[in-house]
């Protein structure tokens, strides 16, 4: 309980502290947000109200106030480009971006564990042997790169898919999710190689433990001692990476959103980028920056679960 | 009901192999406490290790026979072993601490050898293992079965380790140093409790330590042990009293105020 | 054996893809910007190991050149990132304190956050180009040197070295420089392998989303989304450059597994 506690108030103070500084960075940006807006032909006069309308003139720390109650509500300004507002253009955006990192970070789930056992236990065997440089030769691939390969492997060569055809959630989940399929495939192979590495070697520690020869010395069977016993154990150092993994598949995505042309928050986030769309910007990143706190938070909070002894620290 | 003759243990990852165990020989009635003493690397471990089939890979038993209850354990194949574990023969360890998984209950570790070895439901091994709890001298039993080991202090994780090896009521439980990590006043509590749970389940315990005077405080008999080799065996009271080999007289004068507690534990 | 075997394949990768990137900043076979319409996608030749993309360019001379690029924005960033980083680990991990107890929860707090986006924002405001990508980049990098460092000065500095070292009368400035810090090279070295790596990577990453490196600087990974979608007609124009970013990571990573084994 204690531990909870605990962990919702760092959950707290670092989501104020993350929406603080991108507050801050976007007071700062050089070039006043208004002019930017208006373009270098406006008069003084046009552009002091201007800044006197968006509410330029009062202090800071009220204008964060304000502008934070705003965010909650889902009020996040108006887009400079589009003049919508951004809360808009983030619903519609949100839904695909989160299909990709989530089935991205469930075929790293879903890979790395099975395949992490199966290396510790045969360690130093063939199955191990293989795993180990096919992971090494994954772990190489730049991210676009390996979205190109597949892209061209079972897109344009196989046609298991259609490089480009997108098919907006709107038309049907079931064709929006199996154009994401790949996409999602190619975020989380590095994530997968980097998980078997790591879990294999977390087995490989725990299966030299003492409890592993207590299981076995009641009537365990390999498998009954790998499940049962070691499994547990050895995934709470892996359960750390796995945290830290949902920051790389948010940041794979952006990237890969682009190699395969998918009109989702990664791509709002790099056009806006390069159009200055500053509201748009900071709402992506605080909002991109929340969510990886929050499923932190949700894996410090399963971490506790799993691992009994960290109640006491 | 076991009977080992001239076991060998070799490790064979170095060369010329290693032989960790020669020619060992030991026989036990049911219900006895059998001791064999060492110092470490003398092959005791070994030798404990054998009778359940758990030595690690590279370690080979490369002659000799160990026939329990008529079965000849050499020739065991792995599926039997599981039923021998944990039922037959069951073992306790050193470091309580390490020999229990951290991240399970003590309740689920209480049972694991119903679970694996009986048709007994949920509530009835729940039922089996509170009582055992009870038995090994664990208080509150109802609150310590949601518990982990971190939880426990030393020596209720070594009475969590004893329950959970009679729980299935083998006929012969090997201890390797069951009290080598606990405190002298624990130490005697542990001794006690193995020496009750002898008398009500007729369990025959093979006792493993380097400590001659815990030997002496709970088994009839005993088997020195050095580099592999047995020096000597008897009843513990001829080898205690008339060491043959040189090394059991080293070891006897290794024990500090040796009569006092000889008197003392006699006296109980 | 294992691990030295895989040292010696890096530090050989390392060492080629090294110098070709240092090739790269002095030295193309052709102009990188000349097209040539008549050599438009042709395959590898001898006069064109690479081949040619889509204007007929040579496509070695452009990996080249964009190598040459990565790897000034890949030191650049180690430069600003591993020495700042480095020098705040140092002074936080021997010193502590609540200076040291306040950077490790700002770190904390930015390591549980994608770096490539802290990267973008800092190019978001900045604009983008190459020395913004180095300084954004290195900015970026200075948590994760900070961190590996502390924790190694802190294992070191209540080692017995340092110990009769601060008997002796030896200097504070003088024990972290000339005592711990040789100490802690083998991590140190992993460390800017593994940096050198990321910061290569995101480099082709931001420039690949068209907001890193800008031209007339050539760089793969733009390079990569102008051939992406000539892939089929022409894969040589996106596989060569793809391989040799390939082989650097792979050697780079294999050398800085080496070292921290």
């Amino acid at each position: 309980m204690k531990y909870l506690i605990k962990k919702i108030c760092t959950l707290i103070i670092t989501l104020l502290v993350i929406s603080l500084l991108s507050f801050l960075a976007f007071q700062v940006i050089p070039g006043d947000a208004a002019l930017s807006r208006l373009g270098t032909g406006a008069t003084e006069q046009k552009r002091e109200s201007l800044r006197r309308e968006m509410g330029l003139d009062r202090p800071m720390l009220e204008r964060y106030g304000s502008w934070l109650k705003g965010f909650l509500k889902g009020d996040m300004g108006e887009s400079y480009t589009y003049s919508v507002p951004v809360s808009g253009l983030i619903r519609e955006k949100l839904p695909i971006t989160l299909a990709i990192t989530g089935m991205a970070f469930v075929w790293m789930l879903a890979v790395s564990i099975p395949l992490g056992l199966l290396a510790g236990k045969f360690a130093g065997r063939l199955p191990d042997r293989i795993l180990t440089v096919l992971n090494q030769l994954v772990m190489s691939v730049p991210g676009f790169f390996m979205g190109i390969l597949i892209t061209c492997l079972f897109g344009l060569a196989l046609h298991w898919f259609t490089p480009g055809g997108y098919v907006s959630y709107q038309e049907g989940w079931r064709p929006f999710l199996g154009y994401l399929f790949f996409p999602s495939v190619s975020i989380a192979l590095p994530k997968c190689a980097m998980g078997v590495k790591l879990l294999r070697s977390s087995v490989i520690g725990e299966l030299n433990q003492d409890y592993v020869r207590t299981a076995y010395s009641r009537g365990n069977s390999q498998t009954q001692a790998l499940f049962g016993h070691v499994l547990k154990n050895s995934l709470l150092p892996v359960l750390t990476f796995w945290a830290l993994a949902i920051a790389d598949i948010v940041a794979s995505s952006v990237i890969l959103e682009q190699v395969f042309t998918i009109p989702g928050l990664g791509t709002l986030l790099v056009q806006s980028i390069s159009n200055r769309d500053y509201p748009v910007v900071q709402a992506v990143i605080v909002l991109v920056a929340g969510l990886t706190v929050a499923i932190n938070f949700l894996v410090d909070v399963l971490y506790g679960v799993i691992d009994p002894r960290v109640n006491l620290r | 009901m076991l009977e080992i003759s001239g076991l060998t243990i070799e490790f064979q990852d170095v060369k010329p192999p290693l032989r960790a165990v020669e020619d060992f020989s030991l026989s036990m009635e049911p219900g006895e406490i059998v001791g064999v003493v060492g110092e470490s690397g003398s092959g005791k471990t070994m030798t404990a290790l054998a009778l359940l089939g758990l030595l690690k890979r590279h370690a080979k038993i490369t002659a000799g026979t160990m026939v329990f209850k008529g079965k000849d354990l050499l020739s065991l194949t792995p599926r039997q072993w599981q039923d021998v574990r944990g039922k037959e023969i069951s073992m306790i360890f050193q470091e309580p601490m390490t020999s229990l998984n951290p991240v399970l209950t003590i309740g689920r570790q209480m049972e694991e050898s119903l679970r694996l070895h009986t048709n007994l439901d949920g509530k009835s091994r729940k039922a089996r293992a509170l009582a055992m709890m009870e038995q090994v001298g664990l208080s509150q039993p109802e609150k310590l079965y949601g518990c982990y080991p971190h939880q426990l202090s030393g020596g209720m994780r070594q009475r969590v380790m004893i329950g959970a090896a009679l729980v299935g009521n083998p006929s012969l439980m090997v201890a390797d140093e069951p009290t080598t990590a606990l405190d002298v006043t624990i130490q005697a509590q542990i001794l006690d409790l193995l020496k009750e749970m002898n008398r009500e389940y007729k369990t025959a315990i093979l006792f493993i330590s380097h400590d001659l005077r815990v030997i002496q405080s709970i088994c009839s008999r005993v088997a020195v042990m050095k580099q592999g080799q047995t020096v000597e065996a008897g009843l513990v009271a001829d080898v205690l009293s008339a060491p043959k080999a040189e090394y059991t007289k080293k070891l006897l004068a290794a024990i500090p105020h040796r009569g006092n507690r000889l008197r003392k534990k006699r006296g109980r | 054996m294992v691990e030295k075997r895989n040292m010696i394949v890096g530090g050989i990768l390392a060492a080629a893809v090294t110098v070709f990137m240092l090739v790269g900043l002095f030295y193309t076979p052709y102009d990188p910007e000349a097209m040539d319409l008549s050599m438009k996608f042709a395959p590898a030749s001898l006069a064109h190991p690479f081949g040619c993309d889509q204007f007929g360019r040579d496509v070695l001379s452009r990996a080249l050149q964009g190598s040459g690029v990565t790897f000034l924005v890949a030191a650049g960033t180690l430069c600003i990132g591993g020495g700042l980083g480095t020098l705040l680990g140092l002074f936080t991990g021997y010193f502590g304190g609540w200076p040291d107890e306040m950077i490790m929860r700002f770190n904390d707090l930015i390591v549980a956050f994608p770096s490539i986006l802290l990267a973008l924002i800092f190019i978001s405001l900045l604009g983008p180009g190459k020395y913004n990508v180095i300084l954004a980049l290195g900015i970026v990098f200075i948590p994760s040197f900070a961190r590996i460092v502390r924790s190694q000065v802190i294992v070191h500095k209540d080692m017995d070295y340092v110990k009769s070292a601060r008997l002796m009368g030896v200097g504070h400035l003088r024990i972290l420089f000339v005592h711990i810090l040789p100490n802690i090279r083998r991590t140190l070295f992993s460390a800017l392998a593994i940096g050198f790596n990321n910061a290569a990577l995101s480099e082709a990453g931001m420039s690949y989303l068209g907001i890193g490196v800008q031209p007339p600087d050539a760089s793969i990974g733009r390079m990569m989304s102008e051939t992406q979608a000539y892939m089929f007609t022409a894969p040589w124009s996106v596989l060569f450059p793809g391989l040799a970013m390939i082989l650097m990571v792979l050697g780079f990573g294999l050398l800085s597994d080496g070292w921290s084994a």
